[in-house]
């Protein structure tokens, strides 16, 4: 007996263990098996289940954002992120918008005047948006057979003044009149002095890339509101205030 | 399975295999898993999958042989899920055992400070008397690689606890 071999029992110890019933070892093995399957399972259930949710969000955006109470939608429905200042005081970096995507449907795709849209850039070669295909939102002024102008800050189309929310950065040019060809519409930034919109390169927008209706704010929460429709009997846009008391 | 009529006398045959090598796999075990306790569900999570190999396994030279191979395959597999959990327990006795006044606490830590291969190269040669190149069929390593970790688990055990050695 080696001085190593000595040192082993010690660690072992003198307890003999007992003998169990070898059935109850096998069984436990196949016990065992199965929960390892079922564990299995419900992770790749799970993973699955989150992959879907996640692809889901971004191909058709319905990660599960609800509107409010009291805010219909037409559905479905995806979230976009506002990327730029084109959308000020209205719209936010960073807010998180609810598109309704069916609020269309019953007008063959034809949004109203002065609503937010949200849309799919068109691909034109010589424009920075090129083939970019990014999603934008802005404000629809001119449909099918409008003549829009922009005077001294302010859009007016068909010569009256079209009321939209004082843009943060104010523009003071002339530009125009654009008659809005038919299957198009004419969007602009709130911020008229910082976007680029149809008076610009982005030009007409084809209903066809309209991807839906900007119904709410999301996110962030002490941001969140619903856009309010265009006041009743209004020509043009809606009031000052793109969201409802905030 | 078990009970079904076509491998009856397989089963009858493992039985037999698991009565007498219980006590001494589990014994062995001590020295890799740590604890009697730890040593016992190693076993039998082992002998239970030996007996799903059993009519391959019962062939062999050395099914015991293959039982601590298994052993020592599940104990890495289940070191490694644990990684952390086992380096917050380093140094530690991980489970409680019924005190046992053949047991030296301070042996069974020192052994738990070895790194694992040294520990299965000990538990196969030094304890379970096999040699270094049956250990080596047992751990897929080489024969030298076998000896190599004896001599450093020896050098280290001396210099704990003195002795000479061997």
């Amino acid at each position: 007996m080696t001085e190593t071999k000595e040192l082993l029992r010690a660690a072992i110890g003198a307890t003999q263990p007992a003998i169990p019933d070898v059935r109850s070892v096998l069984q436990r093995r196949r016990a065992r098996r199965r929960r390892e399957r079922v564990v299995a399972a419900v992770v790749a259930l799970a993973l699955t289940a989150g992959l879907a949710i996640g692809l889901g969000t971004l191909l058709h955006g319905d990660g599960g954002a609800r509107p409010s109470d009291g805010v219909r939608v037409v559905g479905p429905t995806r979230v976009v992120l506002i990327p730029s200042v084109s959308m000020e005081p209205t719209l936010h970096v960073g807010d998180s918008v609810l598109v309704d995507e069916g609020a269309y449907r019953a007008s063959a795709g034809l949004p109203g005047r002065g609503d937010l849209i949200a849309f799919i850039t068109p691909a034109r070669g010589d424009t920075p948006y090129g083939a970019l295909g990014q999603t934008f939102v802005k404000r629809v002024v001119g449909l099918p057979g409008d003549t829009v102008e922009e005077r001294s800050g302010a859009m007016y189309v068909d010569g009256k003044p079209f009321l939209m929310p004082p843009a943060t950065e104010p523009d003071h040019r002339a530009m125009g009149p654009w008659t809005v060809q038919p299957g198009h519409v004419f969007v602009v930034g709130d911020n008229l002095g910082n976007s680029n919109d149809s008076r610009y390169a982005l030009g007409q927008l084809p209903i066809t890339n309209i991807v839906g209706k900007v119904v709410e704010i999301l996110s962030p929460n002490d941001r969140r509101a619903t856009i309010e429709p265009p006041p009743a009997g209004s020509v043009a846009g809606p009031g000052p205030s793109g969201p409802s008391g905030r | 399975m078990v009970e079904t009529t076509t491998d009856a006398p397989t089963a009858t045959d493992f039985q037999e295999f698991f009565a007498t090598q219980y006590r001494s796999v589990v014994r062995a075990l001590v020295l890799v898993a740590g604890s009697m306790a730890a040593a016992e569900d190693l076993a039998q999570e082992a002998f239970a999958r030996t007996f799903e190999r059993w009519d391959r396994v019962s062939g062999l030279t050395s099914p015991a042989g293959y039982v601590y191979r298994v052993a020592m395959n599940v104990q890495r597999s289940r070191l490694r899920r644990a990684a952390v959990a086992v380096r917050h327990a380093a140094g530690r006795s991980t489970a409680r055992d019924e005190p046992d006044p053949g047991v030296r606490q301070e042996v069974r830590d020192m052994l738990a400070s070895l790194p694992p291969t040294q520990r299965e190269a000990l538990m196969l040669v030094e304890w379970l008397g096999y040699s270094a190149e049956e250990a080596g069929a047992i751990l897929g390593v080489r024969p030298s690689s076998v000896r190599g970790r004896l001599h450093r688990a020896r050098a280290s055990l001396r210099d704990r606890f003195g002795g000479d050695g061997d």
